[in-house]
């Protein structure tokens, strides 16, 4: 039991909580800001329909403004409303530029490929 | 000819009726995080389901005596009723992800309200359980779900590197691998044999079994439709995990929408393919919210010895009547509280695992047991791939809630 | 086995699916019940249904937990009712003769009247 706990304590020790936090809404927001610009770029292309595509989008504003209410960072805020801006105003270029950068900042955290 | 009919439709209908909201979710978001690498762990998964499947369909057919039942007689009521208790509120969030899920794809096909669309698609799911037979249902869900095919139509379209495909199939740890990301490798794997062996599934097969008042001559139909049927709908699973890798990997994209796995279908083969893909989801997604809710009254009708079944009317099996009529009530409370079903999801996932070793333990003493099974009892090769995967199933249940409180549920 | 075969009263007696004559489901053996005394030979004398039966098995707290919700009640089937014991409990009598259908025979008369059920 005792082993058991202080192998837990460990594996939180190595997220470390409130680092943890913000790894997991940067990664949110990064994936979700990709999505967007993906809907965005076949929407262009009318490989989607209208319906889908607006509706996708407001999911992702809304999964953006969760972020932003409930992120404790303010840079997080600050990138997550910047996704927002950027999905209300159909452009994908902006998008994918916030993803590469968000991606830079998962840092050593980030996928092992 | 009348038999080999019964069986491709049985195959089919497994096929088509495999996949679920969670599986979907996992299957992308597992290739699209770690590559091909989780390949390996579905089809480990799915030789587990398929051994207690047909475990779980032969003691249908000889002992006559559904999962729940075997239950309180084995376990009792101290362990039995514990598990009812659990296995009837993961059932019920696992509905409500399933309700959640189908009113979300309604919303990508109409635009309408979520909410809306939540009561009516549940509505339209209860009117269908009321009126239509128990074959009807299975056949129907089962069979539309078979639109999901479009999913590995694309992955041949998309040319992916079959080479990795196939190493995926081997067991492993990706290399180079950050000791977080492993600690996650390691969730998504305990999720992935989770969503395959939902409980549910179990109870609903034999369930349905003992609805279609099998015999010993049905036993052929069962082993065939747990092996090849669920096999195939694994490898359905398969392909959504293979397209999200070289789909989504490179645009950095971990689904965070389950809208979002439609698109695989959509980058080869535009509007016509988003919307066959939705299709299939919408049939996959709300026949699973069938099972979970009937699951959820079989189990609590069956250990406490009513009526029960969709082969009786309504008015037939009263208390059967109001437990499927109360999960459906509470799982779509549960949706229109605005709860995530990403989130709802992740919790049935979680909670499933942990019922999963007293489900398949009455299964496995059962189904060794020759005063109930006769010549039926399982054979060698059932006990080895049983009682291994009662062994993993444990580790799983132990490492499950930790796994998901240390990794974020998989977001870190 | 017939009923006055020898048997485990745990294992192959409790928890068994009760079946009446015409084949219906009538709920769960919760306990058996004994009459004697300390010293003496014990008999088996009927089987006990209901919640009143199965909740004395629970430990307390979950016992005082759920007493409210399910009642106490208790239907108590002669043990001369019992046709055989062979994986489920087959009565030779009808469960309403034996007490045990009221409940879903009152449902089943409610649920009548719903249309096309």
């Amino acid at each position: 039991m005792r082993a058991i706990t202080l192998i837990l304590i460990a594996l939180l020790g190595l997220c470390g909580p409130g680092r943890a936090n913000d790894l997991s809404d940067i990664r949110a927001i990064r994936s979700t800001a990709a999505e967007a610009a993906e809907i965005l770029d076949l929407e262009n292309q009318q490989k989607v329909t209208a319906t889908y595509a607006t509706v996708m989008k407001n999911q992702a504003c809304s999964l953006l403004r969760n972020t932003v209410e409930s992120a404790g960072s303010q840079q997080i805020k600050h990138l997550a409303q910047r996704a927002i801006d950027a999905v209300k105003a159909n452009d994908s270029a902006a998008l994918k530029r916030l993803v590469q950068q968000l991606y830079q900042l998962e840092g050593p955290h980030g996928r092992a490929d | 000819m009348g038999g080999l009919i019964e069986i491709t439709l049985g195959i089919m209908t497994a096929v088509g009726g495999f996949v679920d909201i969670s599986e979907l979710v996992f299957a992308a978001q597992a290739g699209s995080r770690f590559g091909f690498a989780l390949i390996w762990v579905f089809a480990f998964s799915t030789i587990g389901i398929a051994c207690y499947g047909e475990m779980s369909g032969r003691i249908s057919a000889i002992a006559k005596q559904p999962v729940f039942n075997l239950m309180r007689q084995r376990l009792g009521l101290r362990w039995g009723l514990p598990t009812l208790i659990v296995s009837s509120i993961v059932n019920t969030i696992t509905c409500s992800a399933e309700i959640g899920g189908t009113a979300l794809v309604l919303q990508l096909l109409t635009g309408w309200p979520y909410g809306l669309l939540a009561i009516l698609s549940t509505l339209l799911l209860v009117a269908i359980i009321w009126l239509l037979p128990f074959k009807w249902i299975e056949r129907s869900f089962g069979l539309l779900g078979l639109a999901m095919l479009c999913f590995a139509v694309a992955t041949v379209q998309i040319h992916p590197d079959w080479h990795g495909v196939a190493a995926g199939f081997v067991p492993q740890i990706p290399h180079g691998l950050p000791a977080k990301d492993l600690v996650v490798f390691a969730y998504f794997a305990v999720a992935i044999v989770s969503a395959v062996m939902f409980p549910y599934e179990t109870y609903f097969y034999s369930s349905g079994g003992i609805e279609e008042n099998w015999k010993p001559k049905d036993l052929k139909i069962n082993r065939l439709t747990t092996t090849v049927g669920f096999g195939l709908g694994s490898m359905l699973a398969i392909t959504i995990l293979i397209n999200a890798a070289v789909l989504f990997r490179p645009l950095h994209i971990d689904p965070q929408m389950p809208g979002t796995a439609a698109l695989e279908v959509a980058i080869p083969f535009g509007t016509t393919g988003l919307l066959l893909a939705l299709a299939g989801m919408l049939f996959a997604i709300s026949g699973a919210a069938v099972e979970t809710g009937l699951s959820t009254a079989y189990s609590i009708a069956q250990f406490f010895g009513w009526e029960w079944g969709r082969y009786k009317r309504p008015h037939e099996a009263p208390r059967f009547t109001i437990a499927w009529l109360v999960t459906f009530g509470v799982a779509l409370a549960i949706v229109l509280t605005g709860i995530a079903p990403l989130e709802l999801v992740e919790w049935s996932i979680v909670f499933s695992v942990v019922v999963l070793p007293l489900t398949y333990l009455p299964l496995m003493l059962i189904g060794n047991d020759r005063k109930y099974m006769g010549q039926h009892v399982n054979g060698r090769l059932a006990n080895s791939i049983g009682w291994s995967f009662y062994v993993v199933l444990v580790v799983a249940a132990i490492a499950a809630l930790p796994l998901y409180f240390v990794t974020g549920g998989g977001q870190v | 086995m017939k009923r006055d075969d020898s048997l485990k009263l745990l294992s192959e007696v409790r928890d068994l699916q009760i079946v009446d004559c015409e084949g219906r489901n009538c709920g769960i053996c919760d306990d058996v019940e004994l009459e004697g005394e300390p010293g003496a030979r014990l008999t088996v004398t009927a089987l006990l249904v209901g919640p009143g039966a199965y909740t004395r098995r629970l430990p307390r707290w979950v016992s005082r937990l759920i007493t409210p919700m399910v009642g106490r009640r208790v239907v108590r089937v002669p043990w001369n009712s019992i046709e055989k014991i062979s994986g489920r409990i087959y009565l030779s009598i009808k469960g309403e003769v034996a007490g045990l259908r009221t409940i879903e025979d009152r449902l089943e008369t409610i649920f009548k009247r719903i249309p096309l059920s």
